[in-house]
């Protein structure tokens, strides 16, 4: 089966949120910016003379996703350790998530996508019901040029370039998709609202010290105060789309392990990797 | 294989969730906090919401002392005197006293960044004696006393753990309204927190300190304009901001009475005055004030 264009598309905007905020201190408004346009000249250097089609770019996108795998399911059952489950061994919940994610990876790329998509109206939802009840604790005294400050802007936009450009392969390899002007910028653009959203509320200090600011946000919701903890059901939220981030990077480790040739070798060679990337991730944080 | 997956997802249904569930008479609810350092240790006093009183029906609150090297040491300490879970999302007030400083301000702020159960729009007081606060009065007093005179005067602050966090890190001053007891909780002050030693703001001085900070509610101004003849103001909304270096402030104002008849003209201008008078004293910026002034009272 056949993904369209648009699946692609709004798979693409979910992630790229997920991506940003998993990274959410490493940038500055203009990094954003300006990764963004580098961004959207490099894939359409890429439809032109298709590089990513090569077999270094496959292995080299194989190595990072490998490589993010690793760093990406500490992150994800960090942010479950600390903002949901405290009394779970963190080992339990690294295992959890890949047993799950190992499952649905099985089932192929068009799955992900139909799973992603399926959520994402309710996600989506709950975000804008976010961005309402927060948006009243906005203050436009932190609006100042300090939001612009940057440590180093060359590395936060190479970076932010990398990341976003590393998220287009992940789905264009599978799926072929290509990305419109507005297509890419809409993704930007919500990143940046976020971004300044945030800091609107908490501030720059605040923003650098917190490490979900993007959660602490919803910690002032003080409209249903008879619900306790009520970001909690924001971190859900946000947990889906790091969730399906996760997914991705993983189905891309399957599918370039699939293209070995012998029969039972890849299944076999993906469950290696798979417990490979559980006890590094354990081991090395 | 369907068998299997239905057998899994009713799992979801029985084994999940309900591991770390609580019981709402397992947990201390803390509602206020106060800490002092003495001889190098930190000593908290806290206010637990412990049971219902039967009779009144309000909570009963249990004062219990604790003390540690740091913060973390002094709950630890306490949580061996308790025989429920500490429950601090419902903290509502933290009172510090002067032996609260920078060093130990550092440490509070980290103990409240990392604890994931406290919301951090709790009221931060300053209150010398906090061993009578917490026996004498009851937090909701403290809050209420604190929130009402700066909704209708603007002449103590309203300082949250997000602001002393803010203020921390950006290297600002810090304002605190001091509360004492004396036969009842009374509001004595503002402190002012700034090179790490305290320094009272008397009379007006934190109604031009909220100006500055842009915190002000609604407050009323009187002055006389002839013997024994008032004109009253009520500033409803004031709003201060900083554009090209110039503090730029805007005033909404009624006109409450008017025993001298003065135009309007005359009473923006000394309302002005006033205002630009005591702001000079604190602030090196131009300042600008616009004001809006509503009423009938004028010939």
């Amino acid at each position: 089966m056949k993904t369209k264009k648009i699946e692609v598309n709004i798979t693409y905007f979910i992630l790229s949120l997920a991506i940003f905020l998993l990274n959410f201190n490493s940038f500055s408004p203009l990094a954003i910016i300006l990764g963004s346009f580098l961004n959207f000249l490099i894939i359409k250097l890429n439809e032109k003379i298709n590089f990513l089609n090569n077999k270094v770019s496959k292995f080299l996108i194989f190595l990072l996703s490998f490589l993010f795998l690793i760093i990406y399911l500490n992150k994800l059952t960090s942010f479950i350790s600390f903002n949901m489950l405290r009394n779970y061994s963190t080992i339990l919940i690294s295992l959890a998530l890949l047993i799950s994610s190992y499952f649905l990876v099985i089932k192929g790329y068009h799955t992900i996508i139909k799973v992603i998509l399926l959520s994402s109206y309710f996600l989506l939802f709950i975000f804008i019901i976010g961005l309402i009840l927060t948006s009243f604790y906005l203050d436009f005294n932190n609006f100042n040029l300090g939001i612009f400050k940057s440590n180093n802007l060359v590395f936060e936009t190479f970076y932010y370039t990398f990341l976003m450009f590393y998220l287009y392969s992940l789905l264009y390899l599978p799926s072929k998709a290509k990305f419109s002007f507005q297509d890419l910028m809409i993704s930007n653009f919500l990143n940046l609202s976020f971004y300044f959203f945030v800091v609107g509320i908490l501030s720059k200090t605040l923003v650098d010290i917190y490490k979900y600011p993007y959660l602490i946000i919803y910690k002032k919701i003080n409209l249903i105060n008879f619900i306790d903890r009520i970001e909690i059901i924001f971190a859900f939220n946000y947990l889906f789309c790091f969730y399906y981030l996760f997914l991705l990077m993983y189905y891309e480790l399957k599918r370039e392990i699939k293209t070995l040739k012998k029969n039972k070798v890849p299944r076999l060679v993906f469950l290696i990797l798979s417990i490979f990337i559980f006890i590094t991730s354990v081991l090395i944080f | 294989m369907k068998k299997i997956i239905y057998l899994l997802l009713l799992l979801i249904f029985l084994i999940t969730g309900c591991k770390s569930y609580l019981e709402l008479n397992d947990l201390s609810i803390i509602n206020a906090i106060g800490i002092e350092k003495i001889n190098d240790n930190y000593h908290i006093y806290i206010s637990l919401i412990n049971s219902l009183n039967q009779e009144t029906k309000e909570p009963q609150i249990k004062v219990i002392q604790s003390e540690g090297e740091n913060l973390k040491d002094a709950f630890n300490n306490l949580r061996l005197s308790l025989n429920k879970k500490i429950y601090l999302s419902h903290l509502n007030l933290l009172l510090v006293n002067e032996t609260i400083k920078t060093k130990e301000f550092e440490n509070i702020i980290k103990f409240f960044v990392n604890n994931q159960d406290t919301r951090e729009d709790f009221l931060v007081c300053f209150a010398n004696d906090l061993k009578t606060i917490f026996e004498q009065a009851k937090f909701q007093e403290i809050n209420n006393l604190v929130k009402i005179n700066y909704q209708e005067t603007s002449l103590v602050t309203y300082t949250t753990m997000y602001d002393l966090i803010k203020n921390y890190y950006e290297n600002k001053p810090l304002y605190l309204t001091n509360i004492i007891y004396d036969n009842a909780l009374k509001v004595k002050n503002v402190k002012l927190f700034k090179n790490n030693h305290y320094q009272d703001l008397n009379n007006q001085e934190p109604l031009f300190y909220n100006y500055l900070e842009n915190n002000i509610q609604t407050y009323h101004y009187d002055f006389l304009c002839e013997p024994n003849k008032f004109i009253s103001l009520k500033v409803l909304k004031a709003n201060a901001y900083t554009f090209r270096k110039e503090l730029i402030i805007t005033n909404e104002i009624n006109i409450i009475t008017n025993d001298c008849n003065l135009n309007k003209k005359e009473i923006n201008q000394h309302f002005t005055n006033f205002l630009k008078d005591n702001l000079g004293k604190l602030s090196n910026q131009k300042i600008i004030i616009k004001n809006t002034l509503r009423g009938n009272y004028e010939n």
